[in-house]
């Protein structure tokens, strides 16, 4: 398993072309086939990108050279991008995303598979089945950003973008077994990004140690005028003794090996010199429905541009209703069905008050729960999950999300980073930071990385 | 029973920026179809909206020109419904915090309050062509403001003036060219009808997308018959969604009360709260045009013009008239010059070919009485083909008067010895040959001689004419 920052090395040091790594990828995603973790393979376009960085004359930059795997909802201008829905089978941008743009000097290995249009937890959504957990080929990677765990956690990938809207990034890195990561809201621009819920989706990296998530992170950070709700996060902050709180509703019906791994690691947090302890978050119980009846709201209005008219699948009808009909029950599957109707039942008249106005007032009160205990710490400590992919299925979709959800309705940074093993299959812990403080965060992140590694 | 009508418009203008709303393709009409989109203003995926600032300027201009409030702070919020001119399926406007509130228009029969002044995008448009129906994008995401009324309209007369004069100002404060053929001033219509005393506003019926001041009037005046009938039977008036047919001058329905939309509103998450600091609102105030309302104050009370005067010139020749001003000429002249001749040949399709300066110095020459009137009038003319200053074609046609007491004196002389007859007349009382006397000594002098001295001379002559 090679780290960005050893990739760079070597091809620094001319030790290895920018050709040879692409190619030694390119094999081990050949390899790795069973896992379906791609949607979309470059074998040429990576191959022809490869060998035009190696005839760059200058060549620098922390990601020069280095292949990178992407989510299949992320724009990438002359290759495919399906969302993993019948509805983009075929559709192919002639425009890149932002973050895209902005890996110029790497290289595209592929799209990965992912639950269609971001919506699911074990990436089964998908109408290019399912990908595989690669510690374990009957069990889920998780989602929705599952290819992309799985392609990075079995070195396929130095590193792979994905989308995290309610836990979509940090979900599957726990599961897998590798770091996930995701900004603070508009760290990272969204241009390019094939919407779920605006006020939710971040561009999230998935990697093998923290530091690799950084230097991506500093590679594509930064406001766009392309997006509105992009911005520029703090610097650096010099932190020496780190305030940790554990919000004890987080660890309600976790799995036990998990929930006395988390203290092991904070006893280790206290015994390295840092303040730690239990909270509260009283708002968590209402993390869920919030986020629920949010993210379905705008998700029926951010899909609703699906009509077979300009891009994508067009199922011809004798009138335009009926085309648009017609194309739209075919083009999305039952999942994605499920949410847009939900969604629109919120948002009419009737109902609006009682839940969308309501989702939005909570939204704002779990906000304002984390402002609060950020003023007297510097990061929370959870579990990332409950439980491991052995038996995670086994419980509904909201039982995952509950970690996960506050940090996007809240616009934390949020990352999640492996903590151990149980029954064989990995489990994460996350780091919850500040508004803004994502420096601060991967800064902890590395402290933790390092006592976990100890384990 | 009497019923009275209450009225409320919602009038849609396309504002005057170089690129759409949420776009940089450029803001145009007409040109071949789908040349002016991209993939933001066609909603693909993964697209974001970009606010153009100059959008809201325009906006808060219209919201100042109209006395209302300007909020601190705004949001754009998203109406849903699917439609094929509209790409997202979604149109980006606003809901409950619009940039302007609270505002009026006054006219002769009252004044109309206004509601709110949002901005949106426009939609794409439909070309129905061989049975088919096509979608060209260059009109979707055009900037629109929408002006919403309150139901303070009571009679079609007063349609058509609230039209007129909301078109009138926001032409001069340069928001919007307001030209209804290129669609870039639209309105829907409610109409209610209420017992005259009564105050609680009736069922109202709402007309859309009306392209003309007239087809507006003529649809007012339908359905406030259509209502007062249904009503004067005994029958109640339903909501209804009408569509106007201005060349059968009748309505039909198209939507009924069960039908009408529920646009699912929520707070566009892609766009956030825009403020609008006070630093930027003096800024606006003080760098948007004079409205037509203040210009018109302004001629009445600066150069004491009459209303009528003041109302002309400050809708279409201010900038002539105002020239002409700073360069010196009179203002009472100058104004009626332009209301006089100029607009007449205009009227005719001549062309204004120069400006202010050369006005005043054309005026200038007649107050020297270098040039009378009457060859003023041909000077003008000339300029008019040429755009030649004045007194280059007064020397160019040797045009200038003549007031020369002996020239005149010869050219009285040589006329009277022309027209014994007419003289005789004159000698004999009848006192009108004078004014055709006095044309032919005009005529005589290539019409230059000065009309004052001329009628002196002729005078003095005729009257103490001894034989010659």
């Amino acid at each position: 398993m090679f780290s960005v920052c050893e990739i760079s090395e070597l091809i620094k040091n001319k030790k290895i072309s920018v050709k040879e790594i692409t190619t030694h990828y390119l094999n081990k995603i050949e390899e790795n086939k069973e896992l379906n973790s791609f949607i979309t393979i470059c074998h040429e376009k990576a191959l022809e990108k490869a060998q035009k960085l190696d005839n760059q004359k200058e060549k620098t930059g922390a990601l020069f050279g280095i292949p990178y795997a992407c989510k299949d909802n992320i724009c990438t201008k002359g290759v495919r991008t399906t969302c993993a829905s019948n509805m983009l089978k075929d559709f192919v941008p002639f425009y890149n995303a932002h973050v895209i743009d902005k890996l110029s000097q790497s290289v595209l290995l592929g799209k990965t598979n992912m639950d269609e249009f971001g919506m699911g937890s074990f990436c089964k959504n998908s109408c290019f089945g399912e990908t595989k957990n690669p510690h374990n080929k009957s069990k889920t990677s998780g989602g929705s950003s599952g290819g992309s765990a799985a392609a990075v956690t079995s070195g396929q990938a130095a590193f792979a973008l994905g989308s995290d809207t309610g836990g979509s990034v940090r979900l599957p890195a726990a599961l897998c077994g590798c770091v996930g990561f995701k900004p603070s809201y508009g760290a990272i621009s969204r241009y390019g990004l094939i919407s779920f819920a605006s006020s939710l989706d971040c561009i999230g990296i998935l990697s093998n140690n923290v530091s690799d998530a950084e230097k991506v992170f500093l590679n594509v950070l930064g406001k766009d005028a392309k997006d509105m709700t992009s911005k520029n996060v703090s610097p650096a902050k010099t932190l020496k003794k780190l305030n940790i709180g554990i919000p004890k509703e987080y660890l309600e019906n976790c799995e036990k090996a998990i929930e006395e791994q988390l203290f092991i690691v904070a006893h280790k947090l206290e015994k390295a010199g840092h303040n730690i302890e239990t909270c509260s978050l009283k708002t968590t119980e209402y993390i869920v429905p919030s986020y629920r009846i949010i993210s379905s709201a705008e998700a029926s209005s951010n899909l609703a541009r699906f009509d077979g008219i300009r891009f994508g699948l067009c199922k011809e009808g004798r009138t335009w209703e009926e085309t648009l009909i017609k194309t739209r029950s075919q083009g999305f599957g039952t999942e994605v069905k499920s949410r847009m109707l939900l969604g629109n039942f919120v948002l009419k008249a009737e109902n609006y008050n009682e839940y969308y106005e309501k989702a939005v007032l909570a939204r704002n009160k779990i906000r304002i729960d984390f402002k609060q205990a950020f003023e007297k710490y510097d990061f929370l400590l959870t579990p990332t999950t409950h439980r491991t992919a052995s038996d995670i299925e086994k419980y509904p979709e909201s039982f995952s999300e509950m970690c996960l959800g506050g940090a996007n309705l809240a616009y934390l940074p949020a990352i999640s980073l492996n903590a151990g093993f149980y029954n064989q299959m990995p489990f994460g812990i996350q780091l919850i930071g500040a508004e803004n403080a994502d420096f601060d965060l991967l800064y902890a992140g590395k402290q933790l990385e390092e006592l976990c590694n100890e384990l | 029973m009497n019923y009275k009508a209450s009225v409320g418009l919602e009038v849609h203008v396309e504002l005057l920026t170089q690129t759409k709303i949420f776009c940089s393709c450029k803001n145009e009409f007409g040109g071949k179809e789908n040349t002016r989109c991209c993939p933001v203003c066609m909603g693909f995926p993964g697209t974001l909206p970009v606010l153009n600032e100059k959008a809201v300027e325009l906006c808060v201009r219209a919201g100042l020109a109209l006395n209302c409030k300007i909020n601190e702070a705004f949001c754009m919020a998203r109406k849903n419904y699917f439609y094929p001119d509209l790409p997202k399926a979604y149109q980006i406007s606003q809901d409950k915090k619009p940039v302007c509130e609270n505002g009026f228009l006054d006219t002769k029969y009252g004044r109309v309050g206004i509601l709110n002044i949002h901005i949106e995008e426009d939609a794409a448009k439909l070309v129905h062509k061989d049975g088919k129906t096509l979608v060209d994008y260059n009109r979707s995401g055009v900037p629109l403001i929408e002006i919403v009324t309150a139901p303070d309209i009571h009679s079609k007369e007063q349609v058509n003036e609230f039209l007129q004069n909301l078109k009138k100002l926001l032409k001069s404060i340069s928001v919007s060219d307001c030209n209804m053929q290129e669609g870039s001033l639209r309105c829907d219509v409610n109409i209610s009808m209420q017992k005259e005393n009564d105050n609680t506003l009736g069922e109202r019926c709402e007309y859309k997308n009306i392209n003309t001041f007239k087809g507006a009037v003529n649809a007012v005046e339908f359905e406030i018959k259509r209502q007062t009938e249904i009503l004067n039977f005994g029958g109640k008036v339903e909501r209804e969604t009408r569509k106007w047919d201005d060349i059968k001058k009748e309505s039909t329905i198209l939507r009924k009360k069960e039908n009408i939309a529920d646009y699912c509103y929520f707070e566009e998450p892609d766009i956030p709260l825009i403020k609008i600091s006070p630093e930027t609102l003096i800024k606006i105030k003080e760098t948007m045009p004079e409205n037509s309302h203040q210009k018109k104050q302004r001629y009445m009370k600066e150069f004491l013009l009459s209303d009528y005067d003041a109302e002309l010139l400050s809708q279409n020749y201010s900038e002539l008239f105002e020239e002409a001003v700073k360069a010196d000429a009179n203002a009472k002249e100058t104004a009626n010059i332009i209301l006089g001749n100029i607009s007449k040949l205009i009227n005719e399709g001549k062309k204004l070919t120069f400006g202010g300066d050369k006005l005043a110095e054309l005026l200038l020459l007649q107050d020297k009485k270098i040039i009378n009137k009457t060859i003023a009038k041909q000077v003008l003319e000339k300029m008019f083909e040429s755009g030649e200053s004045p007194e280059k074609i007064v020397s160019e046609n040797n045009l200038a008067q003549i007031t020369d007491t002996e020239k005149i004196k010869e050219i009285v002389l040589k006329t009277l010895s022309e027209n014994q007859k007419a003289v005789l007349e004159y000698k004999q009382g009848k006192k009108q040959t004078f004014s055709f006397l006095l044309g032919k000594a005009l005529e005589k002098s290539e019409k230059r001689a000065n009309v004052q001295l001329l009628q002196e001379i002729l005078k003095s002559m005729l009257d103490n004419k001894k034989a010659v």
